[in-house]
């Protein structure tokens, strides 16, 4: 069972990459945060296997839980995919050096979303 | 008001409503909503600095959120047409700046709901499916200040 931790302060993004989750076909369970602090804490509980976050967010932003997550030693090996509408020159390297495992930029369909976890899933597994 | 080339914003646009919202729209100059609307706003930083307003009408926003989330109209609630007009807004400022300044670098707030009288009036760009009014409408405000 793949444990996957989904943070986004909108309700719906996390439904839609709920579902694109559900496309892949492997056994997944999904826990959903709505900000990087919220994150954080059940990042600790349940270990997941792989982070999805969105990068604006109230409370704790995702750049922040990237940084967060990379130097917590329990959870330094977990993979995060940032997915994000900011598609700023440079930011994707920003976010690769903090730590992020990778860096998708909105808008995204369902397919893409589900090519790049799989691609993340692989260097979790 | 920044002055992003229409075409750009209306390849934008075009984009993020294909790919996420499953629907085409035709970029119709400037003008206003007719019908009740909803909107959002994103404020941002960097290489210039302003406020992006979106908004779009009742209908549009209960048809967009319906396809976004895979679910028949009936089933949508008010939080979800919110909650999706914020994610349009979201992505439509990313896309749109990014368009218009690759080499540029920003930070953006949350989303916001925008609130009367900012729903009202003329908009920079309106959008409109074939043979109906406009449904969708964005404008860039430029800010130089904090509080502006």
């Amino acid at each position: 069972m793949i444990r996957v931790l989904l943070v986004d302060d909108s309700p719906v993004m996390r439904l839609y990459v709920s579902r694109a989750l559900k496309m892949i076909g492997l056994e997944i369970t999904v826990y959903e945060a709505e900000n990087g602090r919220d994150a954080i804490g059940q990042a600790l509980r349940i270990q997941p296997d792989i982070i999805i976050t969105d990068l604006n967010m109230p409370e704790m932003s995702g750049e922040e839980l990237v940084r967060r997550v990379h130097a917590n030693r329990q959870l330094r090996g977990t993979r995060v995919l940032v997915l994000s509408a900011d598609r700023s020159a440079g930011r994707s390297d920003e976010l690769m050096e903090a730590g992020a495992t990778a860096y998708l930029t909105k808008p995204v369909t369902p397919e893409t979303l589900k090519d790049q976890l799989l691609l993340v899933l692989e260097k979790a597994c | 008001m920044l002055t992003i080339p229409a075409e750009v914003i209306s390849s934008a646009i075009g984009q993020i409503l294909e790919t996420m919202y499953f629907s085409e729209m035709e970029f119709r100059g400037s003008g206003v909503l007719a019908e009740s609307v909803i909107g959002a706003a994103v404020v941002f930083h960097g290489t210039c600095a302003g406020e992006m307003r979106l908004a779009v009408t009742d209908r549009f926003a209960l048809r967009i959120t319906a396809d976004f989330l895979g679910c028949d109209m009936a089933e949508i609630t008010r939080p979800q047409i919110i909650s999706t007009v914020r994610e349009l807004a979201n992505v439509a400022c990313g896309a749109a700046l990014n368009a218009w300044m690759p080499a540029a670098t920003f930070r953006f707030t949350v989303p916001a709901d925008l609130v009367a009288p900012h729903l009202s009036g003329t908009f920079r760009y309106v959008f409109a499916e074939s043979e109906r009014l406009p449904e969708l409408a964005m404008e860039f405000l430029e800010k130089t200040a904090p509080g502006d």
